[in-house]
């Protein structure tokens, strides 16, 4: 087969590669984009997820990622020219603490927040029974809350980036899965299902999936698959305003602008590529759904899934360019929906122009696994 | 030996005879259906405080009791198969295990062998005007009626494909409905040319003739070749206009005729419930007229999941008879491969079932261009016709998610959330399928279907924190 050359090669149409592909097509430097992914339109982690956003994070690094995006999800509808929106429903998060002592920990995380300009604050059992009526009573203490956060729908942010790349002229395919990377003189070229791609940078943007091809160029990812599980509710109005937190269960709670209401629990599991169910995850989901939320116990469950998320020793993503020239990563750690705008914006300075002066790329690197120089976040659901 | 574990789902004719014949062979069986009494969709029984609605012609009938006799046996042996109604299956995990919804928890049931003989569900073919109020599935109003004695209009057209249009419009006449108007896409006549086939359904035949008869009686007009162009009114559908239609499904502009009405029944073929199957892990094929995506499986009804068996129009439409036949079969097959015999063997233990099957099997083949639909019907639906009814997706919509390049039905399911409501894309997965082919110019055999998850129906969320131990 003859070998197809482009400038840049994303691999993965998830929200880190799509989102990477339309920062440098806002630089305008008139560079060849191509992306391509092994699925369907998302297909992914990303078109399986929470849809959570928040900027209530304990590290001042996760919240300055977390401002950014939440700034450019505002905006999405106008930056990317996608007419009725991204569905951003911007009412908040709330954290519930499940004792005094967590709600004393939460006190010092919204004094952190605040003094970095995020917006969060503590709420009485009272408050948080208004925002979310049907909350159960006996288990609310207090709650940590940040009118910032909030949901968006995946499905629509991908789908405005993709046309927004494609209508800058980028070459996006499904159903083209990179086999292997190959070193080529100064150029890299992706053996592919479709053929050959050569390219003088590639910017690898598959989530969990990213180690297997990076190995055999010598490098070695940190990074492991863990599945993660989630379930949806028929549609049921009126809607509560603000996603739900349960931080010692795992627990996350959605109710999407058009009624239905998802569930995630996220608990410790072997490290597994596999998205099959799990026999005993709708008891437990279903379970801590009903606790939570009993008047919402007759709500029908329509579907549950499962999809791996990408684990790394402190939780905290992989940016940057690897040891082989013009080889880029950006893997998230479990929160890659919600940081996909900034992301997006420092990979494409880093491919472009070899540098970024945001500070999440210097402390994000690879090389920090060696060091030890673990960046842990408190706040990790 | 302990005697083996056997769970069915569907109590229809194919599950009950399946767990008849299984109870007689000495295994241990359970018997689940979501419907509150045995019989399945075309065996339904009337409300328990109705007297015998008895819709359907006298030999219909006679079939009905030998089934239900057959579920008389098994439910009050000694020893009975453990019966649960109201119960919906709707999950399976490796083991097999069926995950169950109960009244009021739900429970894992393990088993040695399942047989799923979950039946069909029917087929739509989206057209402007079909989600008005008073548009409903011929099937459905025949349940109405079998169920609950009622007859959903007065006024009726029965529009679409098959055989099922030409019972479900006489019983409605028989109900007192006026009948405006009857169309059919493909005249029943075109299975003149098995004639074998015919002859082996001789019954059937005879059944379809009274049908047709009792309608000329009633002076309704049965236009085959004709299709459904537009309904209209408001709230609810007031009247139906059709046309004949080119060969392929297109309606001829200058033939439409225009009929009042106050109800419409539509049916345009069945999707097989195979999502159990799926879920199991068995194999899938293409076969529109049988069901859409029918799980591969052998001539005993094992799929290739060990302990994993389908049964019925559950495996693929040839209605009642075939379904009764292979139920006996599957039942057998299951607890004999369970207790370790050979295919050799099973042939010869089975071999006057296997030969009643392929009596039936033979008919249904006649049947078979009936309830096929040409290319065209997928053009019916304008851009402003919702084809996904759960999340109000209209075919424009979908035609621009084909046209910007997603072209599975995943694909176009992400990108649109057509059939990612209430009923799990049940009702919309054929027009979807049809648009992808027509995206990437092959047999929707080509795209996988939607990936099969829990649940195969909805569930409350409380019954399923409620689990038994
Ligand atoms: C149940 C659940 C709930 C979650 N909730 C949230 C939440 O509320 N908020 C949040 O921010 N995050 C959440 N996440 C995590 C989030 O989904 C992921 O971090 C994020 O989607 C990752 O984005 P990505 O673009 O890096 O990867 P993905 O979206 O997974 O995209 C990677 C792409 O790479 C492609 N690919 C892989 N290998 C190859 C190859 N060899 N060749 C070609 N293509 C390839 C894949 O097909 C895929 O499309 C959740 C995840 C799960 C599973
Ligand atoms: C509405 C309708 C009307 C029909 N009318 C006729 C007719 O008049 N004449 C004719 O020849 N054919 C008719 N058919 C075709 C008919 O389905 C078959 O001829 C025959 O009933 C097939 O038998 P079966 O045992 O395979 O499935 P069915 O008789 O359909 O039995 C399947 C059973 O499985 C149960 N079930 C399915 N999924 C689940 C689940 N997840 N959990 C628990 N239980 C489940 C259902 O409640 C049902 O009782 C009709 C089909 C439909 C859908």
């Amino acid at each position: 087969m003859s070998t197809e050359t482009t400038d840049i090669l994303i691999i993965g149409a998830g929200a880190y590669g799509l989102s990477a592909a339309w920062w440098i097509g806002e630089r305008d430097t008139g560079a060849r984009v191509m992306v391509l992914d092994a699925g369907d339109f998302a297909a992914n982690g990303t078109g399986s997820c929470g849809a959570g956003v928040r900027m209530q994070w304990g590290l001042e690094l996760s919240i300055g990622l977390m401002t950014e995006s939440i700034a450019f999800f505002e905006d999405a509808e106008k930056r990317l020219d996608f007419p009725g929106g991204i569905e951003f429903k911007q009412e908040g998060y709330m954290m519930l603490a499940r004792d005094a002592d967590m709600l004393g920990d939460f006190q010092a995380n919204v004094e952190r927040q605040n003094a970095l300009g995020v917006p969060s604050r503590i709420l009485s059992p009272e408050e948080a029974l208004k925002m979310v009526p049907e909350l159960n009573p006996d288990l609310l203490v207090g709650a940590a809350f940040c009118p910032k956060d909030g949901t968006v729908s995946p499905f629509l942010w991908l789908d405005a980036l993709l046309r927004a790349i494609r209508r800058a002229g980028a070459e996006v395919r499904f159903g083209t899965t990179v086999t292997r990377l190959e070193q080529k003189g100064g150029t890299i070229v992706a053996q592919t299902t479709k053929g050959p791609v050569e390219a003088a940078k590639v910017l690898v943007c598959t989530d969990w999936a990213a180690p297997q091809l990076l190995a055999p160029l010598g490098i070695d990812l940190p990074i492991e698959a863990m599945p993660n599980e989630a379930m949806v509710t028929e549609p049921w109005q009126p809607v509560f305003g603000p996603c739900l937190v349960r931080i010692e269960h795992g627990l996350f709670i959605n109710q999407l602008p058009r009624g239905s209401i998802v569930a995630v629990v996220t608990r410790e599991l072997p490290k597994d590529e596999s998205s099959s169910n799990h026999a005993d995850w709708l008891p437990l989901g279903a379970g801590l759904f009903v606790e939570t939320l009993p008047a919402f116990a007759h709500l029908n469950i329509v579907r549950n899934w499962c999809h791996p998320v990408s684990i790394t020793p402190d939780m905290q993503p992989i940016l940057g360019e690897m040891a082989v020239p013009g080889l880029f990563l950006a893997v998230s750690a479990y929160k890659g929906f919600m940081t996909s705008p900034a992301v997006g914006r420092l990979m494409a300075d880093v491919v472009l122009d070899g540098r970024s002066n945001h500070p999440a790329l210097a402390a994000f690197n690879l090389k920090r696994f060696e060091t030890g120089d673990l960046i842990p976040e408190p706040l990790v659901i | 030996m302990t005697a083996p574990r056997i769970v069915v789902v569907g109590a229809g004719p194919a599950g009950i005879m399946a767990a008849r014949e299984a109870k007689r062979r000495g295994a241990a069986v359970t018997l689940i259906d979501e419907a509150l009494r045995p019989g399945g969709q075309i065996y339904r029984q009337g409300d328990a405080a109705l007297a015998s609605s008895g819709v359907g012609l006298p030999e219909e009938l006679a079939h009905k009791r030998t089934v239900l006799e057959a579920f008389a046996e098994v439910a009050e042996a000694a020893e009975a198969v453990d019966y649960h109604s109201g119960a919906t299956a709707y999950a399976v995990f490796p083991g097999p295990q069926l995950h169950v919804a109960l009244a009021d928890s739900s429970r894992v049931f393990e088993a040695d062998a399942l047989i799923l003989a979950t039946g069909v569900g029917e087929r739509a073919v989206p057209f402007p005007g079909w989600t008005l109020p008073g548009v409903l599935y011929a099937g459905g109003v025949q349940a109405i009626m079998k169920a609950h004695g009622v007859r959903a209009g007065d006024r009726v057209a029965v529009v679409g494909a098959g055989p099922l249009i030409i019972a479900v419009a006489a019983q409605l006449a028989e109900a007192g409905a006026e009948i405006a108007c009857v169309t059919l896409l493909t005249p029943l006549r075109v299975m003149a040319r098995r004639p074998l086939g015919l002859w082996a359904g001789r019954g059937v035949v005879r059944e379809g003739m009274a049908y047709l008869r009792q309608l000329r009686r009633a002076g309704a007009p049965v236009l085959e070749g004709w299709v459904p162009v537009h309904a209209e009114g408001a709230p609810a559908v007031e009247s139906l206009c059709v046309a004949r239609h080119d060969g392929a499904g297109r309606p001829l502009m200058g033939s439409e005729r225009r009929f009042d009405v106050d109800m419409v029944a539509m049916n345009f073929g069945f999707t097989a419930n195979s999502e159990l199957a799926r879920m199991a892990g068995a194999e899938v094929r293409f076969d529109s007229v049988r069901g859409g995506w029918v799980p591969v499986r052998n001539e005993f009804g094992a799929t290739a999941v060990p302990g994993v068996f389908v049964a019925g129009d559950g495996a693929a439409l040839r209605g009642a008879f075939v379904a009764a036949a292979e139920g006996r079969i599957v039942g057998a097959a299951a607890v004999l491969t369970a207790g370790g015999k050979g295919t050799a063997e099973l042939h010869q233990e089975l071999a006057a079932e296997f030969t009643e099957r392929r009596s039936h099997q033979a008919f249904q083949d006649a049947l078979r261009p009936t309830l096929d639909l040409p290319s065209g019907v997928w053009s019916w639906a304008t851009d402003d016709t919702v084809v996904c009814r759960c999340e109000g997706i209209t075919q424009g919509r979908l035609r621009q998610a084909v046209d910007e390049g997603h072209v599975t039905v995943n694909g176009i399911k992400r990108n649109t959330r057509a059939g990612m409501g209430w009923c799990g894309g049940r009702t919309c997965l054929a027009s979807v399928a049809a648009l992808a082919a027509q995206g990437q110019a092959g047999p929707p055999a080509e795209t996988p279907p939607m990936r099969p998850r829990p649940l195969a129906r909805p569930v409350p969320a409380g019954i399923l924190a409620r689990r038994e131990p």
